[in-house]
């Protein structure tokens, strides 16, 4: 999704606990899914809530606030997905 | 990206468009509102993808003069490599527009006002095209209920178009929708163009447009019906019990009207007969219309409550989550979750089902959905699903529903069998992980509900009344002409009867009724029809139809819904007392005698009728989807071999274990 500097709190967004939330930092799903899951909202640097953990992962991306949208993702996506944990 | 508009816009001078393509992210109204503006009724749900084909509408928006809209499928973005995406992007640059249509010369883009940093993404793709544009921001009804705020002229001073807020469900907005309508504008700025600096972009648009509460306590219950909804033991008994729910409905609520269906018809004959004169009028009518076209209309409340009923569930956005639970049970059968939509629709009618495979995102998983879409159980089967499990459990209706539910159990295992062979074979590979957008929970809309079922309801009975009425008259005709000489046994028979002494009067009229009985089964054995089917019937001996069942099979080719109105003619035309449709199969004779429905073969035809595939309009589109004739032929060849099969195994299994 995108190449930064590795940070060493990255993790995949399944070690995540229900209610978590991180900032997407990065990916090693394949190009096309990537961009799908961008479109959707998995963008770098939004801000992700879990809503329910495991299969499939549920997740809120939250805009600057408040917005709503849902996405559920399979597990062999969601452990692809690397976030930074924030609060 | 292309940029063939240059010119400076000046609101004033701009014609009112001829063509506006109607685009956005998925689910977030388009459809809906492209329906008000048109007054129309597309398909629209609670689910991410539910257009999958440009429509066109027309609609009036200054005088005379009609402006087509045309409604895209929902995109998350216009780059990306997928057919929806590629579909937006050829009706945009005006070379696949669908036939009808201008290419269009402007664009509204419809966004969710309670999803905007996203939406905003795509409006900035849109807007790069400098075509004359218009954003409306929809749903501001339920925005407004979670408190989220729209700056309307700001938004409009970001983007460099004109923006207007709508609630295509309620009609809120329209008059000043339509007026902007008429005076689209090209964007006085240019959003950027690479991804990351769009998504700044919108971040930024969204920090000055909107505002929003730190989420709710509705955001909390949906959370927690999420988690139960999609929980790997509790989610699939939540959907277990919804869906026996629904069937349970269907099955008891129809029975009555159904039965006032069916008695009205059968009064309507016995009336025909009393007040007409004896002759082919009468036959005609009473014989080949009333029974034809009651046996199939005596199906119309079942179908109604099936549609009505799904459509409900549609507009709650269940269906979304539901698609999570059974993507884990498909997923060892070679399907994905992103199937369940399609194979869902394809209960009621294989045709949609099919079209909904467009949303299926991997090939070969969307080739292994087509394919097996129609195992699933499609409403034209449930008449002949209601007139064999009536015949075989009389009067013990909860049989009857178990009956009924398995042959629905036993079309959905042979898909799941089915697509595992395909993947097995012509489609191997692991089916793609799934990711779906789950909409936001909304009560759902009775006015929608209610039009789809009408709808449906009137294809439906126009079909009865054309189609099915038309092979009802030509299979009475076949089963009547040509006449033929009685049977010497009659004449015999009556001979006996009129050499009676007249005290006996009751043994002669016996022996009468006994003779009009081998004279009608002899010209109908006699007739085109019987000759047809003595004909052909070899082929079907082996699962145990006669003559009748060969021709109500072979018609139903045409329609699966023909049978019982096939079944009807036939077996009316030879022994009338007035009754009703289920009544008069259930003492359906063979030639010899004997009945024609016993349990083995009720069995074998129950079998048949779930696995065989009879639609010829199915076949149409899955070679049209799919890509090829090929895949077409392989589907009939496999589910009619499959159901001959099968059938057979039913039929010869009960025999050997001494059912009749
Ligand atoms: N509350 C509310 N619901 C709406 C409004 N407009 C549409 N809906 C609902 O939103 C859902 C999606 O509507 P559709 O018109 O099918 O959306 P679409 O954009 O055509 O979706 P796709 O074809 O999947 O891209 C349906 O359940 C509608 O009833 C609105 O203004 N307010
Ligand atoms: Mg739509």
């Amino acid at each position: 999704m995108v190449s930064q500097t590795v940070t060493d709190d990255r993790v995949s967004l399944t070690q995540l606990p229900r209610g978590g939330r991180g900032r997407v930092s990065g990916s090693t799903l394949d190009p096309k899914d990537a961009q799908i899951l961008r479109a959707m909202g998995i963008r770098p640097d939004a801000q992700l809530e879990i809503c329910r953990m495991g299969e499939p992962c549920i997740v809120c991306v939250q805009g600057s606030n408040g917005s709503t949208c849902r996405i559920g993702l399979s597990r062999r996506l969601a452990e692809r997905v690397l976030v930074s944990p924030s609060g | 990206m292309d940029a063939p508009v240059t010119q400076p816009a000046d609101p004033d001078t701009l014609a009112p468009p001829s063509s506006i393509a109607l685009l956005g992210n998925p689910n977030v109204g388009k459809t809906t509102l492209f329906n008000r503006l048109c007054a129309l009724r597309q398909k629209t749900s609670n689910f991410p993808g539910t257009t999958q084909e440009a429509r066109l509408g027309w609609v009036a928006l200054a005088g005379d003069t009609e402006t087509c809209l045309i409604d895209l499928p929902g995109v998350y973005s216009l780059e990306l490599d997928l057919s929806e995406s590629k579909l937006c992007r050829r009706v945009l640059d005006g070379t696949t527009i669908p036939p009808g249509a201008a290419p269009p010369d402007a664009q509204v883009i419809v966004v969710d006002a309670a999803n905007l940093i996203r939406n905003l993404v795509i409006a900035g793709q849109a807007l790069r095209r400098r075509m004359p544009s218009l954003v409306v921001v929809n749903m501001i009804d339920s925005a407004r209920r979670r408190g989220v705020h729209v700056d309307a002229p700001a938004l409009s001073e970001c983007l460099g178009v004109p923006v207007v807020l709508v609630s295509a469900r309620s009609g809120e907005g329209f008059n000043a929708l339509r007026a902007a309508m008429l005076r689209p504008e090209i964007p006085s700025r240019t959003p950027p163009e690479s991804l990351d600096e769009l998504e700044r972009w919108a971040d930024e648009v969204y920090a000055l447009v909107g505002s929003a509460p730190e989420s709710s306590r509705r955001d909390r219950l949906t959370d927690r019906l999420d988690r139960a909804f999609t929980h790997p033991v509790l989610g699939v008994g939540l959907f277990a019990l919804i869906m026996t729910g629904l069937f349970w409905v269907i099955f008891r609520l129809a029975a009555y009207p159904m039965d006032w269906i069916d008695m009205i018809f059968a009064t309507l004959g016995g009336a025909a007969e009393s007040l007409l004169p004896a002759g082919i009028l009468r036959d005609l009518l009473v014989d080949g219309v009333i029974a034809g076209v009651g046996a199939t209309l005596i199906f119309l409340p079942q179908i109604c409550l099936l549609f009505f009923l799904i459509s409900l569930l549609e507009d709650t956005g269940y269906l979304a989550r539901a698609a999570f639970v059974i993507d884990r049970l498909l997923r060892p059968f070679g399907l994905s979750g992103h199937a369940f939509v399609p194979l869902l629709s394809s209960h009621a009618c294989a045709l949609p089902g099919i079209m909904a495979a467009r949303a299926v995102p991997d090939r070969r998983d969307r080739l292994a959905t087509i394919l097996v879409a129609p195992f699933m159980s499609c409403t034209a089967r449930i008449p002949v699903y209601v007139l064999l499990t009536t015949l075989l459990f009389p009067e013990r209706p909860a049989m009857q529903a178990v009956a009924f539910t398995g042959c629905y159990a036993l079309g959905i295992l042979a898909g799941l069998i089915s697509s595992l062979v395909a993947r097995r074979t012509i489609l191997r590979g692991a089916s793609r992980p799934m990711a779906l957008e789950l909409p936001t929970y909304r009560a759902p809309s009775l006015r929608t509900a209610l039009l789809t079922t009408y709808d449906r309801a009137k294809v439906f009975v126009r079909k009865a009344g054309t189609m099915i009425l038309a092979i009802s008259i030509v299979l009475w005709w076949m089963g009547e002409y040509p006449h033929t000489e009685p049977p010497q046994q009659s004449i015999e028979l009556r001979e006996q009867a009129s050499a009676i002494d007249p005290a006996e009067a009751g043994a002669a009229l016996e022996l009468t009724d006994e003779a009009d009985r081998l004279e009608a089964r002899h010209s109908a054995r006699y007739s085109f029809l019987g000759r047809l089917g003595e004909g052909l019937s070899p082929v079907f001996a082996p699962l145990g139809y006669d003559r009748q069942l060969t021709i109500g099979v072979l018609a139903s080719f045409a329609a699966r819904e023909v049978f019982v109105t096939t079944m009807a003619v036939q077996v009316v035309g030879t022994d009338d007392d007035g009754e009703g449709v289920f009544d008069a199969l259930k003492g359906a004779r063979r030639d010899d005698g004997s009945p024609v429905f016993t349990a083995s073969t009720s069995w074998s035809l129950l079998v048949y009728y779930v696995l065989a595939m009879q639609c010829l309009p199915t076949l149409v589109v899955t070679a049209r989807e799919a890509g090829g004739a090929r895949w077409a032929f392989l589907q009939l060849a496999w589910m009619c071999g499959l159901a001959y099969i099968l059938a057979l195994i039913v039929r010869q299994t009960l025999l050997a274990m001494g059912v009749a």
